[in-house]
């Protein structure tokens, strides 16, 4: 089961990193989420990768580091 | 021949423990992490932390390899191969493919790493973090210190080698300290992991060559004798 609150939580963490506002950030976040879910409702297998790149494709409308980061988290190491 | 060897070989290990990349990748997900939770002053104390552990552990390892380590014929005929070996493999594996600066560690192992990163809270843990960041590199920066070791048994003055190992364990730590710098003049994760993709495979040749060089100090030491 994707958790959409830790993903929330985590992209809330990298926003205060980036200086993000906290409440800007919020909005952001909420929006890409809601917009993300739409994007794969209409699948019938929604894979985490999925739902990754949905977000990240989202977040890069209003924050292109913060979407970079999410992307790449696994990236780094 | 035999000072030219030390001075070189303490070159060449200092520019290749400068350069790895596992203390920097873990500095940078640590300071991320931790400054998204808290406050730039507890991550800036946590992170003086982090470097000393990391400087402890390539002082241990520079002060065992130097006091364990004798000097042979065979030992440096058999280094040489094992620098060739961390040279080869270095450039087939330290970097996994794509557009990331993925490292050849196991993902079971970088995810553990990664957690151990995001979840700092005390100084004992980023302490231990920057301790542990050396050992998974040690296929790659073993060879290297048993080199220094040989290096700095060639050099007679006690106060000089003393200071050469001083500036070895400072060199290990300032990747860290040069990202550091870069996250206290305002740039982000975002900023610093482009840059570190866009140099990866510049970084990865160059690294490879100093390890061709100091396997071709070696062989020319014992010829040259």
């Amino acid at each position: 089961m994707i958790d959409a609150e830790n993903i929330k939580h985590e992209l809330k963490i990298d926003a205060r990193a980036l200086d993000i506002p906290d409440g800007a950030a919020e909005e952001f976040i909420r929006r890409s989420l809601v917009d993300a879910k739409k994007k794969v409702s209409d699948k019938k297998i929604i894979t985490k990768m999925d739902l990754e790149r949905a977000v990240s494709a989202e977040l890069k409308k209003y924050n292109s580091d913060l979407a970079y980061i999410y992307k790449n988290r696994d990236g780094i190491i | 021949m035999g000072i030219i060897f030390s001075v070189g070989a303490f070159i060449l290990v200092t520019v290749i423990l400068l350069l790895m990349q596992l203390k920097p990748s873990l500095f940078m997900l640590f300071y991320h992490s931790v400054y998204g939770r808290t406050s730039k002053k507890n991550v800036n104390h946590l992170s003086l932390y982090y470097i000393f552990g990391a400087m402890t552990t390539t002082s241990v390892l520079v002060a065992v390899c130097f006091f364990l380590t004798f000097d042979s014929s065979l030992i440096r005929w058999v280094l040489a191969g094992l620098v060739l070996a961390a040279g080869i493999l270095f450039c087939l594996f330290y970097f996994q493919r794509g557009r990331n600066t993925k490292l050849f560690l196991n993902r079971k192992l970088a995810n553990s790493l990664t957690k151990n990163a995001q979840s700092v809270k005390k100084p004992s843990d980023a302490f231990m973090l920057g301790s542990m960041a050396e050992l998974p590199e040690l296929i790659f920066t073993l060879p290297l210190y048993v080199v220094l070791a040989l290096g700095l048994g060639g050099i007679e003055d006690a106060i000089a080698r003393t200071s050469l190992g001083i500036i070895v364990v400072l060199a290990s730590v300032i990747s860290v300290m040069i990202v550091w710098g870069f996250y206290k003049s305002g740039r982000n994760l975002a900023n610093i992991q482009r840059f570190r993709v866009k140099n990866k495979q510049f970084l990865r040749f160059f690294i490879t060559g100093c390890y061709l060089i100091l396997m071709a100090l070696l062989i020319a030491s014992e010829i040259l004798k």
